[in-house]
């Protein structure tokens, strides 16, 4: 149901921010509007729900929350060993067994979001306004893979120099091996701990943020019972 | 004046609903899947086991492939991979970019050559010549300053010519005379009578055959010595600066010998086996690579005679398992590939079922649900 056309429904200002929602974007004080946007966009009801959909009510509706579990139990277990240095779980069995939840954790994490992608295309879950949802999480599929796969680049055994190795060729002959050199440990050590990591908490932020404002798309048939906030009736008042 | 609407961002079910917790749901998730990871982690382990695989010796967790480890466990496959390396007749001499200026070797795609133009807006990144960075430079520095013979015979190959400045095509690193000098060498080594040890070459018609061999016997033995005394390794882990961590040199180097792909074959890794889904023996790897590990399978690409394969399979890729699924909503076809498999049925079936008498009032539950919290943000209590 689409949300055009509906008419504007006046609000009282949020008694914490004193904000409606509709402070307009200003360089000079930009932070009425960024409170105005927030409220607008992620209200703490929404950001902290008690209540969901009854159609919610499957197994297959936990592999996202499960898929984001691991990525969790991925980031500690992955800092723990980081910390020791790159090399230092190939002789310390503590190191090591970090290491073994690690790579677990994110075998699960991928089995996980498997299930949640190929549920969300046979759902269709970008489904109402729901377009951006879709793509930050085939985007966070992706940089997961680039993810692990540096993570594999790093481990600074004969693994990781086969892997390299064998990566190096499709690098070079789409010409990003020219600035991305998947043989260069150190330089695989800062794509994994820093970059692609901080890219994939990013796109699964925003991916999560989303789902939380637009929440999951309705069964198809039901799309009539989602009804836009700002309609009659469904002013949603500020949290 | 029109007053512009814009869609509001929010919406909210009015359909039933069931009572739950999102903070309470996610601690449970996590503390469920780290008790998993955790009984994964006592069962099996990780994947660590170094250079292990049938026949071979024993390898200890984590170790990596080495000079010293390939000159021990195969002197021979060493020996004949420098005398390649100063021949420039080796992959990594006749790669291209970014390694070397090798023209024809780039892949292409409808004659576009993605490697060549990164060469041209960067450079050649990661130059190396084969002859002077895997064999005359190592040697010149760990092994001459200390054998005089060695030195005598560096700079006697040295004077023959050849290409020394990094990158140098194939067909520039060795001049006529070191050719002539390297081929007769090559193919003493690969005569049956020829016996290895980690330290030394005896060929049957005797190293000091300088007409037919030049200096060659004196600096491939020296690779063998510097590669078996672990100085090699250092010098490949060193670097002129720095305490490098770029190890590419030593790995193009060691990847143009015998006993690299064997272990990986042994192993299970091979890109004509499991490839990169795998790891060792029978533990997952990057399992989601399926449809990049599974192209470089598909008859129709020629993989055993593509010269452009990892093009292909990178362009391919880029669309299929890129572009396809970031916009499989909007892809005609694909997006009704759900209707036309009408999966969601199953997944909705308690809802669907629930629903069979007409959708209930909006705001009204339908299943057994606990009583609504009383609003608390203005909008109306479902059911």
């Amino acid at each position: 149901m689409s949300a055009q056309g509906a008419s504007p429904v006046p609000r009282e200002p949020d008694p914490v921010t004193n904000a409606t929602g509709a402070e307009p974007f200003s360089l000079a004080r930009p932070s009425p509007w960024l409170r105005g946007y927030l409220l607008r966009n992620y209200p703490l009801r929404k950001l902290l729900p008690d209540r969901e959909p009854a159609y919610v009510s499957s197994v297959l509706y936990t592999m996202g929350v499960l898929t984001l579990a691991a990525l969790i139990v991925a980031v500690i277990s992955g800092a723990i060993i980081a910390l020791g240095g790159v090399s230092f779980w190939h002789t310390n069995s503590f190191g090591a067994f970090m290491n073994s939840i690690h790579f677990w954790s994110v075998q699960a994490m991928f089995l996980f979001m498997a299930v949640h992608f190929i549920t969300n295309f046979f759902t269709m879950g970008w489904r109402g306004g729901r377009g951006w949802t879709w793509v930050t999480g085939v985007l966070a599929f992706i940089v997961s893979i680039l993810t692990s796969f540096t993570g594999f680049l790093m481990m600074t055994n004969w693994d990781s120099q086969w892997i390299g190795q064998q990566a190096k060729d499709a690098f070079n002959a789409l010409g990003i091996g020219a600035i991305w050199n998947v043989m260069d440990a150190g330089q695989q050590i800062t794509m994994h701990v820093v970059f692609t990591t901080a890219l994939l908490l990013f796109i699964v932020s925003v991916h999560v943020g989303l789902i939380r404002r637009r929440g999951v798309a309705p069964p198809p048939g039901a799309e009539a019972l989602e009804v836009p906030d700002g309609q009659p009736g469904y002013p949603a008042g500020a949290s | 004046m029109a007053t512009r609407t814009k869609r509001h961002p929010l919406r909210t079910w009015r359909g039933p609903e069931r009572s739950y917790d999102l903070i309470a749901e996610g601690t449970i998730a996590v503390i469920f899947v780290a008790v998993l990871c955790i009984l994964a982690a006592i069962l099996w382990g990780s994947p660590n086991g170094g250079l292990t695989y049938p026949t071979a010796p024993a390898s200890p967790a984590g170790q990596a492939f080495s000079a010293k480890y390939w000159d021990t466990n195969d002197p021979s496959d060493l020996a004949q991979t420098a005398v390649q390396e100063l021949l420039g007749g080796t992959k990594t001499a006749g790669y291209g970019p970014p390694f070397n200026q090798t023209t024809g070797a780039s892949q292409e795609f409808i004659g576009i050559k993605p490697a060549e133009i990164a060469k041209f807006i960067f450079g050649l990144t990661l130059p190396i010549n084969t002859a002077n960075d895997f064999v005359l430079a190592p040697v010149s520095q760990l092994a001459a300053p200390f054998i005089p013979l060695v030195a005598a015979a560096v700079s006697q190959y040295k004077a023959a010519g050849g290409d020394l400045s990094p990158g140098a095509a194939a067909g520039q690193v060795a001049s006529s005379q070191q050719t002539t000098w390297l081929n007769n060498y090559a193919k003493a080594l690969a005569a049956s009578s020829t016996k290895f040890t980690p330290t030394s070459i005896a060929v049957a018609s005797g190293v000091r055959d300088a007409a037919k061999y030049g200096p060659v016997p004196f600096i491939i033995t020296a690779e063998l010595v510097i590669a078996n005394n672990g100085s090699l390794d250092g010098y490949f882990q060193g670097s002129q600066q720095q305490l490098s961590t770029n190890t590419y040199m030593a790995t193009m180097f060691f990847s143009d010998g015998t006993l690299w792909p064997t272990i990986a074959q042994a192993q299970g890794v091979a890109g004509s086996q499991w490839g990169v889904m795998n790891e060792l023996w029978n533990f997952p790897g990057q399992v989601w690579l399926w449809l990049y590990a599974g192209m470089y399978q598909i008859p129709a690409l020629n993989p055993s005679t593509n010269a452009n394969l990892d093009l292909d399979v990178g362009l391919l890729m880029i669309l299929f398992g890129f572009l396809l699924p970031m916009f499989a909503p909007w892809i005609p076809i694909v997006n009704r590939i759900p209707r036309w498999i009408p999966l969601y049925k199953i997944i909705y079936r308690k809802y669907y079922a629930s629903m069979a008498g007409g959708p209930p009032p909006a705001g009204v539950s339908s299943e057994p649900a606990p009583p609504p919290p009383a609003p608390r943000d203005g909008s109306p209590a479902p059911g």
